[in-house]
């Protein structure tokens, strides 16, 4: 007996399971508060919020000098954190601390609360139709689009911060122009285009995941039940798991880059150090 | 073939190809950082951490291919 007739005899035996569907591209609107459409997915990020405001509530308001369990595996958990980040963050790895481990915070939950069998079966009625009252919010493209629009800006903000306008001579070199070297001026537009692309490699890399998870997860319930998903369900869980540290991680890394102090920020590539620089990454 | 059996077929293909390139750059990124983890394993947790970066950078091409197949998909008429 080959795995998927084993996978839907065994489904049979579990009764009552709900009928889970793919979820669509766009989030579904649920109801409207003036001119804000409110999805399926923005009602999931706030579920989120109100997860991790509780959890944190909840540790921070028994603090102790001998930490109990839980706080002892809160403390372990951060810590580990604190110290990933101020070792692969380089100069501002602690000032960056606080939004690494925001951002990975947050994307776990929102990632974590998706798999939790249920979550999706909630439904509200809209005429004929029932519409998931909840959706994991990064299997929509605005949710990701946001975040990494604003890692995007930060990064330009924190290049600014430090090196001053020099900053822009990567993207666009115009002193190369004067000083006969218009290589160097084509070559800062294509750093340009490169700053872009990882607007959409960030924002694509985490909804494509995420997205493609839940797509999998209802592709192995149609094939072959509901025992089978456990497997898949497990690799779903590593990717959540892996793209949420890895949103959090490239974050932190770009902006790193972009504050090591240059002496000349168009000339990493020269300066002889081994740094990794901006120019050895591609997005 | 009709256009939307061609668009099909083109949102497989476009995955399907853009997935061997980025599946051997995964395969070799992790491949050499199991050799260099067991020559030093003192050096693990630098090695995963570059390693991680590598895996992300070589999924970026397969997610350029999946955005064009999404776009076939979904968005092109």
């Amino acid at each position: 007996m080959h795995l998927p007739a084993l996978g839907v005899l065994m489904g049979g035996i579990v009764p009552f399971f709900p009928e889970i569907k793919a979820p669509p591209v766009k989030a579904e609107p649920i109801f409207q508060v003036g001119p804000l459409v409110v999805t399926n997915s923005m009602l999931g990020s706030l579920l989120a919020f109100l997860i991790i405001l509780l959890l944190i509530a909840a540790v921070s308001r028994r603090r102790e000098e001998r930490p109990g369990r839980v706080q002892a595996a809160v403390e372990l958990f951060v810590g580990g954190l604190y110290n990933f980040s101020k070792a692969s963050g380089g100069t501002v790895g602690t000032a960056l601390f606080p939004l690494f481990a925001g951002l990975l915070l947050w994307l776990l939950v929102n990632n974590w609360i998706a798999l939790i069998p249920g979550f999706g079966q909630v439904v509200v009625h809209h005429g004929a139709e029932a519409i998931p009252l909840f959706r994991a919010a990064n299997a929509d493209f605005n949710n990701t689009l946001a975040l990494a629009l604003m890692v995007f800006f930060l990064i330009h903000i924190f290049g600014v911060r430090n090196h001053g306008l020099a900053y822009f001579v990567e993207f666009i070199n115009i002193p190369a122009l004067f000083k006969g070297r218009p290589i160097d001026f084509v070559v800062g537009l294509f750093h340009t285009i490169g700053e872009f692309a990882k607007i959409i490699s960030l924002s694509f890399r985490l909804f494509a995941n995420i997205y493609g998870g839940e797509i999998l997860i209802a592709v192995i319930i149609g094939l072959a039940g509901p025992v089978a998903v456990i497997f898949y369900g497990l690799e779903v869980v590593v990717v959540a798991t892996i793209q949420a540290f890895i949103f959090g991680l490239l974050a932190l890394i770009y902006i790193s880059l972009v504050s090591e102090h240059a002496d000349h920020p168009g000339e990493h590539g020269e300066s002889g150090s081994h740094v990794p620089t901006e120019e050895h990454l591609p997005t | 073939m009709d256009a939307h059996a061609a668009q099909l077929l083109a949102a497989g293909l476009a995955m399907g190809l853009g997935a061997i390139g980025a599946g051997i750059g995964i395969g070799n990124v992790s491949g050499k950082a199991v050799e260099g983890i067991s020559r030093q394993p003192e050096l693990k947790n630098d090695l995963q951490q570059v390693m991680i970066l590598g895996i992300v950078f070589c999924e970026t091409v397969a997610i350029y291919a999946l955005v064009v197949a999404l776009i076939l998909l979904f968005v092109a008429k």
